[in-house]
């Protein structure tokens, strides 16, 4: 997707280097949708390479891919963006696997996408909502660290959230 | 030139296979705060971390408040109202979950708004015989169900998302209480939350059927008792024509009282009750007969609104200026809305900036509206038969809050 030629003259590339060496060039006006970015970009000003050792690129691709879209969707002021960026949100977290979402998750939180981070966590919450204890152990793979007698004692409590 | 972002202590990322279960603790509860506390509370018994975060009452605040900012297609009401039909001597009593959805009419087209009512199910609270209450009140997902009767009945807490409960200890002025003579009818109440001391608080003033003179008690939860406050206003109660629960605003509750014609208020820190005239041109006493009008409070905008209804055709709406225990309060007159619908129907609450609850005065096929002060649309939200002056609304949110009080 090609950015409008009327930005293209004011907008500053940052390189973005991810801890496998994989270089990113992104229009600043998208990098900065990180806050981690943001701040650097603010602090220090003339930095044009940024090098991020805590992820790899295939995830920093990812994110990027994220910023862009809702980036382009903001400089549209139009109402039905919001709805747009809906939508592309839908599309992007519908299939992520654990391992993907796992590695998402760090990366927004690392980078302070506070926006990816709330999408990607809403995600999470959404998968296990309505599950049951046992599934939850599976999807997350979570031992039970209870004495005999004090899971059942936690379950008799409100014995009705279980039906 | 070359700048990088610091790594983290875990070390670099790499693309090696991981599970959700090696989230960090932090991540894991921005990820548990998103659900509902009917989940939570079966999620208790995944291991014992989980357990000790989810049983922390600072993770019930976190919740409560992600659960309050969160922007939702729907809006959640605990509804107190009475259906009576005509010429049916008996009103029937509810208190109900109500929740409003106007997502699916984005462009607001339609004259009605997706409703789905949940009556308040006591049953689960055990008890020997009938519970009777006469009012309900709620602050962050905790109801507050009393009797109208000071030495008699049972006060209860209870939490419906948690099913949590609580009987309330009996009243400690009932040695006051005949000792003075017939001190019976609560007159004015108000449960909320008082933010400096972290507690929820119930507060009751006592009218007397023979003389002109009140008592008042607090409740706290954290301490689970009741204690008497001062309270120095002979003859300023003793009249329960008006709605008896207060309205409560940041650490404030509010009540109008229309002999003589103000506002009592009550400050939860200080333990004090004050007195606030009303806006200027409805500060005359006695009120003249003819021209009755009907006040209620309202919370907009984080502020106390004063609605004025049934007058000459119009509705007012005052805000008040953020009280600080002042005497004189002041009052900015927001709007007035001269609207001939705006007089067949009587304001309960603010459903939004711009949208205003009512109940319809109608005597047949009597309903519930949302109505927009601004562009004086009218909304139908499918409540029947509600009694209009019955009706006390406030706004939900299913909570983990226990009523146990932990701070």
């Amino acid at each position: 997707m090609s950015s409008s030629s009327t930005t293209t003259t004011t907008t500053r590339l940052l390189m973005l280097k991810a801890s496998d060496g994989v270089t990113f060039e992104v229009e600043e006006a998208v990098a900065t949708k990180l806050g981690a970015i943001n701040n650097m970009v603010e602090e220090e000003g003339s930095e044009d390479l940024i090098c991020l050792p805590n992820v790899n690129g295939k995830f920093l691709g990812m994110v990027l891919e994220w910023c862009k879209k809702h980036a382009n969707n903001n400089t549209n002021s139009d109402k039905g963006n919001d709805e747009v960026n809906k939508w592309w949100d839908k599309e992007f977290v519908m299939d992520l696997d654990q391992n993907t979402l796992y590695h998402l998750l760090m990366a927004a939180d690392y980078l302070s996408g506070t926006e990816l981070v709330d999408l990607l966590t809403e995600k999470v919450a959404s998968m296990i909502r309505g599950k049951k204890v046992e599934e939850i152990r599976e999807t997350f793979k979570i031992k039970s660290d209870f004495l005999p007698g004090q899971e059942e004692e936690i379950r008799k409590k409100n014995s009705w959230a279980f039906e | 030139m070359e700048t990088a972002l610091s790594p983290l202590l875990a070390g670099p990322q790499n693309e090696e296979m991981r599970r959700l279960c090696e989230l960090p603790a932090e991540i894991m509860m921005e990820i548990l705060l998103r659900l509902p506390p009917e989940s939570l509370l079966r999620f208790k018994c995944v291991c014992k971390s989980w357990y000790a975060l989810l049983t922390d009452p600072s993770f019930a605040n976190k919740h409560l408040h992600f659960s309050k900012s969160r922007v939702s297609a729907s809006t959640s009401l605990f509804l107190t109202w009475c259906r009576q039909r005509l010429g049916d001597p008996d009103r029937v009593h509810f208190r109900s979950l109500v929740t409003i959805s106007d997502s699916d009419d984005p462009e607001g087209i339609r004259d009605h708004i997706t409703t789905v009512i949940e009556d308040l199910d006591l049953s689960t609270i055990p008890h020997q015989g009938n519970l009777q209450f006469s009012s309900a009140s709620q602050c962050n997902g905790i109801i507050c169900l009393a009797p109208d009767s000071l030495l008699h009945g049972e006060t209860v807490l209870y939490n419906p998302a948690t099913r949590e409960f609580k009987f309330l200890p009996k009243t400690c002025l009932g040695p006051r209480a005949s000792q003075v003579g017939g001190f019976i009818a609560v007159e004015r109440e108000g449960f909320g939350y008082d933010l400096k001391a972290n507690d929820y608080k119930l507060v009751r003033i006592v009218g007397s059927l023979y003389s002109n003179k009140c008592i008042a008690e607090v409740y706290s939860m954290a301490s689970h008792s009741w204690r008497e406050i001062q309270i120095d206003m002979a003859a300023a109660i003793g009249l329960s024509d008006y709605n008896r629960i207060g309205l409560c605003c940041k650490g404030i509750f509010y009540w109008y009282v229309s002999m003589p014609n103000r506002i009592l208020c009550f400050d939860m820190s200080s333990d004090e009750f004050h007195s606030i005239p009303l806006p200027a041109p409805h500060n005359v006493k006695p009120e003249n007969v003819c021209s009755r009008t009907y006040k209620t409070l309202a919370l907009w905008n984080e502020s106390i609104a004063l609605l004025i209804s049934g007058g000459v055709m119009s509705i007012e709406i005052w805000v008040m200026d953020d009280y600080h225990g002042a005497v004189e309060a002041s009052w900015t007159k927001h709007l007035t809305i001269s609207t001939i619908s705006c007089c067949l129907y009587h304001p309960i609450m603010f459903l939004k900036k711009d949208e205003l609850l009512m109940a319809s005065l109608a005597d047949v096929d009597t309903t519930m509206v949302s109505f927009n002060v601004v562009t004086h649309k009218l909304k139908n939200l499918c409540i029947h038969g509600v009694s209009p002056f019955s009706c006390v609304g406030s706004f939900y949110t299913k909570s983990l809050v226990s009523v146990n009080g932990g701070n």
